[in-house]
């Protein structure tokens, strides 16, 4: 068990032990059901020949799931999710909150997102032990609550790191501000994912699993909620760990272990352990911004971010607009992302996203939306020189929320 | 002490529906809350948690009526969103662990009886309850 839950749960019972309480507790829970295909596009020839994948054009849908649509077939399982929340009060300056998630990615088996204990030392002052979702993102609280946000998905070019939960310990202080509030939230921690989907599925191609760790984990947000607008702010620093572990030769085409070393005779791996030293404790920086406006029916969505290591870096933005037609909310946006890998060489795409979103009753809201990625990749180990390829998907379907 | 609320205590300056609309709720708080009015604007960013604090300093608890007219109106006209505008922005806040969406009751006479016994309490009701001791009508201005 993490020291992080340990710690939790020791004080947790604690508290409880010494406590004269009336519980009081509420359950909520999310579900989305979504079918998607692309329609258009050409098929790279990192997907057809790295991944395997003979049946692109493929658009990815959710970079932190390993997930992607592909032309042969109608998927229902790449953006749908669901999840189940309890939050216990104990008093009233003590709750425990849980949530688990199940996403297609990980053919919809529940995965632990929240549990942690709150303290609250003031009205306005919280501490949280536990694990939590990583909130590097305007919309990383409530990722696959898709009922919370306007469109299918968030936006594969914004979105685009592979883990979105950590253990920690944070804090939050809220306080009021001219005709608004703030909130000023820091977290440490760390997370452990020992066969990531997203880096196995989608960037190490026959790879056998995908272990990353980021760990010494600091990270300080800003958010400014007035009336019709809110802005946040995000930085956080940490140290990246990554091994790669697999069960073909693409290892030794990528030069992390020497065919020699890697099986012997038997087709077992010959070193003992079959992993491959990516990234040993590098330290990478991610800075982020988003500004949503919602005013008379109008809404605005700006987000932006910068990620940097030793010797990688991007850069991603985002841009939105949309207005609200009663109970039908059409938008359109687009977003782009670049990156600079000293292995890969450039990874650059934009997405063009049309929506309309239809609220036809109460706690429930149906989603059509339509992709276009342009992919302007340039990665000098492929003929083709992109990643997935240009892609078209259209993806429509129900979110509900109760 | 006991009086029928009485719908001219809203300011009819306020709100760009009819005069029949502006029948149908009104805001009550707390009595030791330290206030006797609240502004349109400042009653949006309270409900919504978009802002803490009450005029009087007070940390604010919200409360309302579950349905009816006089919560249609209220979203409508104070929030200016539809239900499921609202209900979208109670998710993201809820399942991001920030805040719980307002306690919500059957009848006015059971969010009256809440607010009064809860420090900083602030809510909507239906014009036509009766006040009960422990809380006050606060009148609704504009600005």
């Amino acid at each position: 068990m993490n020291i992080w839950f340990k710690c939790a749960v020791s004080t947790s019972l604690l508290m409880l032990a010494q406590a004269s309480f009336a519980i009081d507790y509420k359950v909520s829970g999310f579900a989305s059901l979504y079918a998607g295909k692309v329609v258009g596009g050409k098929a790279s020839d990192y997907f057809v020949e790295d991944l395997g994948e003979e049946d692109c054009p493929c658009f990815i849908s959710n970079y932190y799931d390993g997930t992607y649509y592909t032309h042969d077939k109608v998927s229902l399982n790449k953006d749908s999710t669901y999840g189940l929340k309890l939050a216990v009060d104990f008093t009233e300056w003590f709750s425990i909150n849980t949530q688990v998630e199940g996403l297609g990615g990980n053919d919809f088996k529940p995965e632990l997102t929240w549990l942690y204990a709150r303290f609250d030392i003031m009205q306005n002052w919280s501490v949280d032990i536990g694990r939590k979702a990583l909130p590097l993102y305007y919309y990383s609280d409530f990722l696959n609550v898709r009922y919370a946000m306007p469109w299918v998905r968030v936006s594969g070019d914004i979105y685009g790191w592979p883990l979105t939960s950590y253990n920690g310990i944070s804090t939050s202080f809220l306080g009021d501000l001219g005709d608004g509030s703030y909130r000023i939230s820091a977290w440490v921690g760390e997370e452990e994912d020992k066969d990531n989907r997203s880096y196995r599925e989608l960037y190490w191609g026959g790879s056998d699993k995908y272990y990353i760790k980021w760990s010494e984990m600091v990270g300080l947000s800003f958010e400014y909620d007035y009336d019709w607008v809110s802005a946040r702010v995000v930085a956080m620093t940490s140290k990246a760990s990554e091994e790669v572990r697999y069960t073909n030769d693409v290892a030794v085409d990528w030069g992390y272990i020497d065919v020699d070393e890697l099986y012997d005779d038997y087709g077992t791996p010959a070193n003992g352990k079959g992993w491959g030293v990516v990234s040993d404790k590098v330290r990478q920086n991610f800075y982020g911004a988003s500004l949503m406006i919602d005013h008379n029916d109008m809404l605005l969505q700006l987000e932006a971010n910068m990620f940097d290591s030793d010797d990688y870096e991007s850069q991603a933005y985002s841009i939105a607009t949309g207005y609200r037609f009663g109970n039908i909310t059409p938008m359109i946006g687009f977003s782009s992302f670049k990156d600079k890998d000293p292995d890969f060489g450039r990874q650059i795409n934009t997405t063009t996203s049309l929506v309309v979103r239809w609220d036809f009753i109460e706690s429930m809201a149906l989603k059509v939306q339509y992709d276009f990625l342009n992919d302007k990749t340039q990665w000098p180990a492929y003929d083709d020189g992109k990643f997935t390829g240009d892609s078209e998907v259209v993806t429509a379907g129900v979110d509900y929320v109760f | 002490m006991f009086s029928k609320v009485l719908y001219s205590f809203v300011l009819v300056s306020l709100l760009s529906s009819s005069l029949n609309a502006l029948a149908n709720f009104v805001v009550i708080a707390n009595d030791n809350a330290g206030l006797s009015s609240v502004s349109s604007k400042d009653f949006r960013a309270i409900y919504l948690k978009k802002k803490l604090y009450l005029a009087s300093g007070e940390m604010a608890v919200v409360a309302g009526i579950k349905e009816g007219d006089a919560r249609d109106l209220f979203i409508s006209d104070v929030l200016r969103k539809s239900e499921s505008t609202l209900n979208s922005y109670w998710a993201r806040l809820m399942f991001s662990g920030r805040a719980n969406p307002p306690r919500l009751f059957s009848s006015s006479d059971e969010v009256l009886e809440f607010v009064a016994a809860t420090p900083g309490a602030i809510a909507y009701i239906a014009d036509d309850a009766e006040l009960i001791d422990g809380v006050k009508l606060l009148s609704l201005t504009a600005k």
